[in-house]
């Protein structure tokens, strides 16, 4: 079990990370999601014994953060946010360095490498140099680093940015499969999906807060039901948003360029007033889609903003 | 302990993975040795050669070229006057010496027995002249002293003679080793030898300038924090970094002292003295690279303030040219300089014949230079993320 306790962390005077509580059981996978700049890297950061915090500490199996970092360090694989491996050399020599920093060695380790470049196949292009793979190979092998001295959790720190879908899929299929065969894993983004993908319990966080914390079910009640509209114009007209604002049907607007996502109880009406106030103000819709009981919509809830701004 | 073996490991393969530490390392230093080194002659290694033209013939000439040919910073070889004369204006010979006709009789008398014509260039041609004057003048002591001895006795002059200018055990040259050997503390090292040992310095510096970036550059490459995540300690980490630094020195070094004496028959002296003076040096240049990358926060601003920084101390230091030949007051600043130490101990060995016992003030100067700044640039090494 890893517990959380009151973290907090201050970076001169902006509060990054304000008494961040939570517990993760043993075999799940708990989702930590948040907008850029929430506190989610902080937060893992002081998990993990990399920055030490103001106040608060972390318990992993009944040991403490800041009084057993060694043995803690044992239990925990981390995958950083950035890619952390040396670009001049090939997988392999990457593997197992770090295999040898984690203390295996000899027949273990070879045999360790080669499961873990099987985990995240890549056996064929082991032999290659780091600068010389794509930005989803980078990833994988980054993630491969955090699996090699088999950690009983695997805290991972936005693992999929900036790659390739087939990448990604490749890495929440691999991480599903870690959790199923028993790896505690904590699972930091921004994208909701991937934390809906693979997370039963969720952290939302925002500006260093924990706003929500919860199994998906239970998160979902926020939205009593309701019902997120995305609709995408070709140009938005003051006229027609006063008009939209007034309407009783509309819990909540969020205005993005030329994108009004609009939270509401009773999608089918709204959806009707929509078409015919932007008729009448001739504004043109290019998209409009319905978004039902997602995380996305539970954040717009809790903080009349997009995840993604 | 196994982690540090892995980190010393893998930062000696990272080095040398890339070619440019390697032209840093090794091609570099032998090259500017072999330009510079010969670009400016060596006195001790090459001699000069002279051409004399004896049209005397006598007894008395050919014992003056034969104490000539003793000398050891020319080469003589003999010639007909025309010979010689275009073998000086074509340059295939630096400088001509005639022995004119008569030349037993100007050496009584006193008048200037010989002539020396040479190029301008010829930069050694005082210190010819002087030897010159020196057996010209221990000539006319003998030739007067066989006059004068005739003159008492009934012995043949040309006999007393013959006796009297035989060189034997008096030569030149033995006076001269005589007084090298009575006062060692002034030999300095010849041209190549400093050339060798002051580029091997200079570019030791660049390859431990580059090797100590690693430390910036994993945290810009972000494996510090990984390295920080690992269950390994601080200092772990540290002598990981420090032992890798300091064999990449070793193996930079030993190598050029190998490849040097073969190529230039560069001789390094006594191995215990070398084996400490090195290693010093070693960690003194280890310290000043750490210090660099605790003062800057990019790799590439450690290497730019660096360059600066080791071309300038070299130069204060003597790494170019002997310290004595340099004002009063950049002799005084040198002392701050490790390179300052590090010649003289190296001048020691290697010119003198010293030892361990010879350099030992060095040493412990080198080492407080690395005391000092390993002690700054380990404090500024920042653990955390
Ligand atoms: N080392 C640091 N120094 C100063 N501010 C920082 C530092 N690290 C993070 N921050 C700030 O703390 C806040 C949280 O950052 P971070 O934990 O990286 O967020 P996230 O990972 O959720 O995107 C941000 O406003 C960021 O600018
Ligand atoms: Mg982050």
């Amino acid at each position: 079990m890893l517990q959380v306790k009151e973290l907090r962390k201050r970076f001169g005077d902006r509060e990054a990370v304000s008494d961040i509580s939570f517990t993760v059981n043993k075999g799940e996978c708990f989702g930590l999601l948040g907008p850029n700049g929430a506190g989610k890297s902080t937060t893992i950061s002081m998990i993990s014994g990399l920055l030490s915090s103001d106040h608060g500490d972390v318990e992993i199996d009944g040991l403490s953060v800041k009084k057993n970092l060694m043995a803690v360090k044992k239990k925990m694989g981390v995958v950083p946010q950035e890619i952390a491996l040396y670009p001049t050399l090939s997988a392999k020599e990457n593997l197992y360095f770090w295999g040898r920093m984690y203390g295996l060695r000899g027949a273990m380790l070879k045999k360790r490498v080669d499961e873990v470049l099987e985990i995240v196949g890549l056996t064929d292009r082991a032999k290659e140099r780091i600068d010389q793979y794509s930005g989803g190979m980078k990833r994988r092998i980054n993630i491969g680093a955090a699996l090699l001295h088999q950690p009983a959790y695997l805290i991972m720190d936005e693992p999929t940015v900036g790659i390739d879908p087939q990448s990604r899929n490749h890495i929440l299929e691999t991480v599903k499969e870690l959790n199923k065969q028993g790896m505690t894993v904590i699972y930091t983004s921004h994208y909701m999906e991937e934390v809906e993908f693979l997370c039963e319990r969720i952290a939302i966080m925002d500006h260093g807060k924990m706003i929500a914390l919860g199994r998906k079910e239970e998160l979902y009640q926020y939205l009593v039901g309701g019902t997120s509209i995305r609709v995408v114009t070709a140009g938005i007209h003051e006229n027609w948003l006063a008009k939209l604002k007034e309407m009783a049907n509309v819990q909540n607007i969020v205005v993005q360029e030329d994108t009004v996502i609009l939270s509401t109880s009773n999608k089918q009406e709204l959806i009707h007033q929509v078409i015919a106030t932007a008729m009448d103000e001739k504004i043109e819709i290019q998209t409009l889609d319905i978004q039902e009981l997602n995380l996305e919509a539970v954040f717009l809830h809790l903080t009349g903003r997009s995840l993604r701004d | 302990m196994l982690q540090v073996v892995a980190l010393i490991w893998l930062e000696i393969k990272k080095l040398l993975r890339t070619p440019s530490s390697l032209v840093i390392m090794f091609v570099m230093p032998l090259l500017f040795t072999f330009i510079f080194g010969s670009f400016f002659g060596d006195v001790e290694n090459r001699k000069t050669q002279i051409t004399v033209v004896d049209q005397d013939q006598t007894m008395l000439s050919k014992a003056f070229i034969k104490r000539l040919s003793q000398d050891p910073i020319i080469e003589i070889k003999q010639a007909s006057r025309s010979v010689g004369e275009e073998d000086l204006k074509e340059k295939k010979t630096a400088g001509l010496i005639l022995i004119p006709e008569g030349f037993a009789e100007k050496i009584t008398t006193g008048s200037s027995p010989v002539i020396f014509r040479h190029g301008p260039e010829l930069t050694i041609a005082v210190s010819i002249r002087q030897t010159l004057d020196n057996t010209i003048s221990q000539l006319m002591m003998k030739v007067k002293a066989a006059n004068l001895w005739s003159v008492y006795s009934d012995g043949k002059k040309e006999e007393l003679l013959k006796q009297l200018i035989e060189p034997r055990n008096e030569s030149v040259v033995s006076v001269q080793s005589e007084q090298l050997s009575a006062n060692p503390k002034t030999k300095q090292l010849s041209q190549l030898s400093q050339q060798a040992v002051g580029f091997s310095i200079m570019f030791l510096m660049f390859m431990i300038l580059t090797a100590t970036g690693a430390i910036l550059q994993a945290r810009q490459i972000g494996v510090w924090s990984r390295l920080m995540l690992a269950p390994v300690t601080r200092l772990q980490i540290l002598l990981g970094y420090l032992f890798a630094f300091f064999l990449m020195g070793w193996l930079q070094f030993s190598i050029l002292m190998v490849l040097s004496s073969v190529l230039f028959g560069i001789e390094w002296g006594d191995l215990l003295g070398m084996i400490v003076l090195v290693s010093a040096v070693l960690l003194a240049v280890i310290g000043l690279g750490l210090l660099l990358a605790g003062i800057v926060k990019t790799v590439e601003q450690q290497s730019a303030i660096g360059t600066l920084v080791i071309v300038s101390t070299c130069m204060l230091g003597g790494i170019f040219w002997p310290l004595e030949v340099v004002p009063e007051l950049m002799q005084k600043v040198a002392q701050f300089v490790p390179q300052t130490w590090a010649m003289k101990g190296f001048t020691e060995l290697m010119a003198r014949g010293g030892t361990l016992g010879d350099i030992w003030e060095y040493v412990l100067i080198l080492l407080g230079f690395a005391v000092v700044f390993l002690g700054i640039g380990i404090s500024r090494i920042r653990f955390e993320a």
